[in-house]
């Protein structure tokens, strides 16, 4: 678990304090991503990518429930956070692109407004609703830019490692 | 909903920027209906935005507080991984099994996470290192380190077998076998293990499915091999 912490805790702290902005809370988001990897042990595919997939699939998750319990929102039914399923997690784990720099790079190249909607929904967890309302954007806007800006990074993610 | 309206939502879904009731309604949608074939692709680059966060350094402590954390767990009860002899670990390998309680006398599961890391880090060295690919009936690699005199078999795809059976690891030196230990499969049919043999004078690495638990020969034709 020490080497598994050791290759991945850069990643999982960094995209934690990403989202949550503090360093406490975002230590608390990656010590629960790691624990729930040692529950799941038996279930988590080894191949490298899915590892890595999988913490940092659990690290948004759980900053996504801190980020809605600090507005005041109950969390979706799906995944109420004081239930730890874990079994939902590896199953529900989506493979990723697993070259930063291109993820970087793709992200970097979008037209600011759309990376900034991007942003929002991803790193915030904020709905195309709550992004409409920040913005001032028609809910319309926020959709087809969502939309536009995620499939240029998919896009410009074709063919990279998974 | 109709195929349009999940097309235009299509980006807030994968992003999980809908609010539950459109979630569950794009969702339901995706259930019965082939005509969205970009949908896994769009969420496999929202999820990819994990890694365009700036790396950072946790705290030291950090690290601490998940180890009296994972101390205070019950056991993981499973036991897939099969190291015929830990003592022939390189001091590469040592290293990523250093803390007493981790490492030597890790149980279990986390074992396989630790192994997939190795053979992980071994991969990215590339030095000195031997990389075979699997032939026969699973895809996958084994890392061979000349120097620690020590192989990583990273194999998927296996079949599992029914309880009365095992995987057996076997040296192969001509027709002769020379047996290295068990493999044991997840139920993903993953398997991963650190099998410390010395490959000259050995042509390949073979995996027969033999009676449990286990044969001083194998009886069977490989399910797959490896060739040094």
């Amino acid at each position: 678990m020490e080497a598994l912490y050791d290759g991945l805790s850069r990643q999982a702290f960094g995209l934690a304090y990403r989202m949550l902005g503090d360093t406490q809370s975002a230590e608390d988001v990656v010590q629960e991503a790691f624990l729930s990897i040692w529950r799941a042990a038996e279930r988590v595919d080894t191949k490298r990518g899915r590892l890595q997939s999988y913490v940092l699939t659990v690290v948004h998750r759980r900053a996504i429930d801190v980020l809605r319990t600090r507005k005041g929102l109950a969390p979706p039914a799906d995944n109420p956070p004081d239930i730890k399923d874990e079994r939902a997690d590896v199953a529900s784990t989506v493979e990723m692109v697993l070259d930063a720099q291109a993820v970087r790079t793709a992200l970097g190249e979008l037209p600011a407004e759309q990376k900034a909607v991007v942003e929002m929904a991803y790193y915030q967890g904020l709905t195309h609703v709550e992004i409409a309302e920040k913005t001032n954007l028609p809910l319309g806007t926020v959709k087809s830019r969502l939309r536009l800006a995620l499939d240029k990074i998919r896009v410009a993610l074709a063919g990279h490692e998974r | 909903m109709n195929c349009e309206e999940v097309e235009e939502l299509a980006g807030a879904y994968a992003l999980g920027a809908l609010p539950g009731d459109e979630r569950a309604a794009v969702a339901a949608h995706l259930e019965s209906c082939n005509k969205h074939p970009e949908m896994a692709e769009l969420q496999a680059a929202a999820a990819s935005l994990a890694l365009a966060a700036p790396e950072i350094d946790p705290a030291p402590a950090l690290r601490s507080r998940l180890m009296e954390a994972i101390r205070a767990e019950p056991t993981p009860s499973r036991v897939p991984l099969s190291a015929p002899s830990r003592r022939s670990f390189g001091e590469t390998i040592r290293g990523w099994f250093s803390n007493p309680w981790l490492g030597y006398g890790l149980a279990g599961a986390l074992s396989v996470l630790i192994v997939g890391l190795v053979a992980w880090n071994v991969s990215l060295r590339g030095d000195a290192t031997t990389i075979t690919t699997i032939n026969g009936n699973a895809s996958g690699r084994v890392f061979y380190i000349p120097g620690e005199k020590l192989a990583v078999m990273d194999a998927h795809d296996l079949t599992p077998l029914p309880a009365d059976k095992v995987y057996e690891i076997w040296a192969m030196t001509g027709d002769a076998a020379t047996p290295l230990g068990l493999l044991d499969v997840t139920p993903y049919g993953d398997a991963t293990v650190l099998v410390p043999v010395d490959a000259s004078g050995v042509d390949q690495l073979a995996v027969t499915a033999e009676a449990a638990p286990g044969v001083s020969q194998p009886t069977s034709a490989p399910v797959f091999t490896a060739r040094f």
